[in-house]
């Protein structure tokens, strides 16, 4: 039989931290999510600090002081061409591969190999933490699901080989007896509630429940994961997953904005990012949504919510179309005297770059195309070249509203020329 | 994965072209003998997962030709071997030497630049190699 193996990186963008400043890796470090408001990542140090995932970084600012604990801003770039290393590592060792986020990939292990899968599992171990300098973690198991319960469990074996195989019936329910049903991939906190409430506390009670009933109550998609828990493969693996459909830049703001000038800088620039990602993926969007909304939890001022949705007579991906239907969409919703907190930018309905609609009433000559599409590669070149915000239209304010609070960036190691790790 | 590769090459990479014209005319000649254009990072790069560029900064490694500023070819999948220029991780700090492994087992960090002393580490099992310098770029005109 062929195994599903997990491979997930430990604690992956304090890793990728750690990878040009070596000497992080005996100190605590968290990494904060865009504009530095919350804790995002903590290294197996800061973890046992009791730093919670998710908590805004104001509520923890204390023991981070206290234990000197290193603080990053998200490094996305870093993060990005470190996974594809990643994944490319991973390609070498497998048939077939799904990247399942930026840290996380399942693999097919066949069976025709000399060598058992759990020597196989610490060959890619090794491999990625020499090559890239990134410790993972990596469950084995007959499918999905098990392979998850596994890596959870690698994960835990700090001291030991980070690899763990299950495929040995007892192994399993022993491993589910002590495992929370909500832990178990797929199953959410709503349904993971429901089966509380009906006693089902363990995944080894799920295990031993009644098929019939789990499929009365958990539908086709609960009743996969119960049988995934029973060893066969019901999720197969993915290699290439649909394009996305949305792209989505949204920032909440650092504080209140009411004046119009005000937004519509943040909402280009939110555009131009948003542009930016589309055209890196080979895409153009049909659609585009701008949206605008005043302070949920401040019930002092009052509140308001507004978006609009344009729809681009043929799709683009063209950054001066965009930002223009962008401002259109927010003047038509910006309403005096509102104190605003957060906006964004959706471009919706993506396909692949190139398709056409024509439209009779609006024909684009090529030449006029083949133009745009010029004016954008040179300005993705200059800003990836020499960094974001390098090149943006005049009335975005790049330094001030895109790049508001990263405070604690980390150079782009892999990226920028001018940015190289330096050594002495 | 293919496309993950293709990034770290790309940028380097030109594109073979056609020498004649499609529209009309007498086909060159020459067009059945094109060949890639010239890539640096073919040339300098032979595991694209695993290579890294850094900058040098001060002159410690003056004297086998790295100079201040120069940007170095780190190839981590490469097994240090001895008289290998590597970077080290030195107190946790990195920092490129010529790697020396004596017959006593013990190893020395050698500075190219004789105002340097030799670090001497006397257990190899004490020291992170963090990859092999394979070329070190130094440019005129920037």
């Amino acid at each position: 039989m062929n195994v599903v193996a997990l491979v997930d990186c430990n604690s992956f963008y304090a890793s990728c931290e750690a990878i040009f400043k070596p000497h992080l890796k005996n100190q605590p470090v968290v990494v904060l999510s865009n504009n530095d408001g919350c804790v995002i990542a903590r290294s197996s140090l800061a973890k046992k600090f009791g730093i919670k995932m998710g908590v805004p970084f104001f509520e923890v600012k204390e023991l981070v002081k206290q234990n000197n604990v290193k603080v990053f801003s998200s490094n996305y770039t870093l993060y990005a061409n470190i996974s594809s290393r990643v994944m490319g590592v991973l390609k070498n060792y497998c048939d077939e591969l799904e990247i399942y986020s930026v840290d996380e990939a399942f693999l097919i292990l066949n069976k025709y190999s000399e060598r058992s899968f759990f020597q196989r599992a610490t060959q890619i171990k090794k491999t990625v933490k020499k090559w890239i300098g990134v410790p993972v973690s990596i469950g084995i198991a007959n499918n999905k699901t098990l392979s998850k319960i596994a890596n959870h469990l690698a994960k835990k074996d700090e001291l030991g080989t980070q690899v763990v195989e299950l495929l040995d019936r007892q192994q399993i329910e022993i491993a589910l007896k002590v495992l929370e049903v909500g832990d178990i991939w797929g199953i959410g906190s709503r349904i993971s509630k429901f089966l509380q409430s009906n006693s089902i506390q363990t995944a080894y009670d799920l295990y031993s429940s009644d098929p019939r009933w789990v499929r009365q109550h958990l539908g086709v998609v609960g009743e996969r994961t119960y049988r995934e828990l029973h060893g066969e493969m019901c999720f197969p693996i993915i290699e290439s997953p649909e394009a996305k459909k949305q792209c989505r830049v949204s920032r909440s703001f650092e504080s209140y904005v009411e004046n119009f000038k005000e937004l519509e800088q943040r909402i280009i620039s939110y555009a131009t990012r948003a542009s930016e990602k589309i055209r890196s993926d080979n895409l153009q969007a049909k659609r585009i949504t701008v949206f605008i909304r005043s302070n949920k939890f401040n019930q002092k001022n009052q509140s308001y919510y507004g978006d609009k949705t344009y729809s681009f007579i043929s799709p683009t991906n063209d950054l001066f179309e965009i930002v223009r239907l962008a401002v259109e969409a927010l003047s038509s919703i910006y309403k005096p005297g509102i104190k605003y907190k957060k906006a964004g930018v959706l471009l919706s309905d993506l396909s692949s770059e190139g398709v056409y609609n024509r439209d009779l009433f609006f024909q684009r000559s090529e030449k006029d195309l083949l133009k745009k599409m010029k004016v954008n590669r040179v300005f993705d070149r200059l800003n990836s070249r020499y960094g974001s915000g390098t090149i943006c239209i005049a009335k975005e304010n790049y330094e001030k509203f895109y790049l508001t609070r990263r405070k604690n960036l980390s150079p782009a190691y892999t990226s920028n020329f001018y940015d190289l790790p330096v050594v002495n | 994965m293919n496309k993950n590769e293709g990034d770290f090459k790309e940028s380097l990479t030109p594109v073979p072209y056609l020498l004649s014209r499609i529209s009309a005319g007498f086909p060159s000649p020459a067009d059945d003998y094109i060949e890639n254009n010239l890539s640096l990072s073919e040339l300098l790069i032979r595991n694209h997962l695993s290579t890294f560029l850094m900058k040098t900064s001060g002159d410690s490694m003056m004297d086998v030709g790295i100079n201040d500023g120069d940007i170095l070819v780190v190839d981590r999948s490469i097994e240090p071997k001895n008289r290998d220029i590597v970077i080290a991780i030195l107190e946790g700090n990195l920092t490129v030497k010529r790697l020396l492994f004596k017959t006593n087992g013990s190893v020395v960090l050698k500075s190219e630049n004789t105002a340097y002393k030799d670090i001497k580490i006397p257990e190899s099992a004490d020291l992170e190699i963090w990859g092999v310098v394979t070329s070190a770029i130094h440019q005129f005109i920037k």
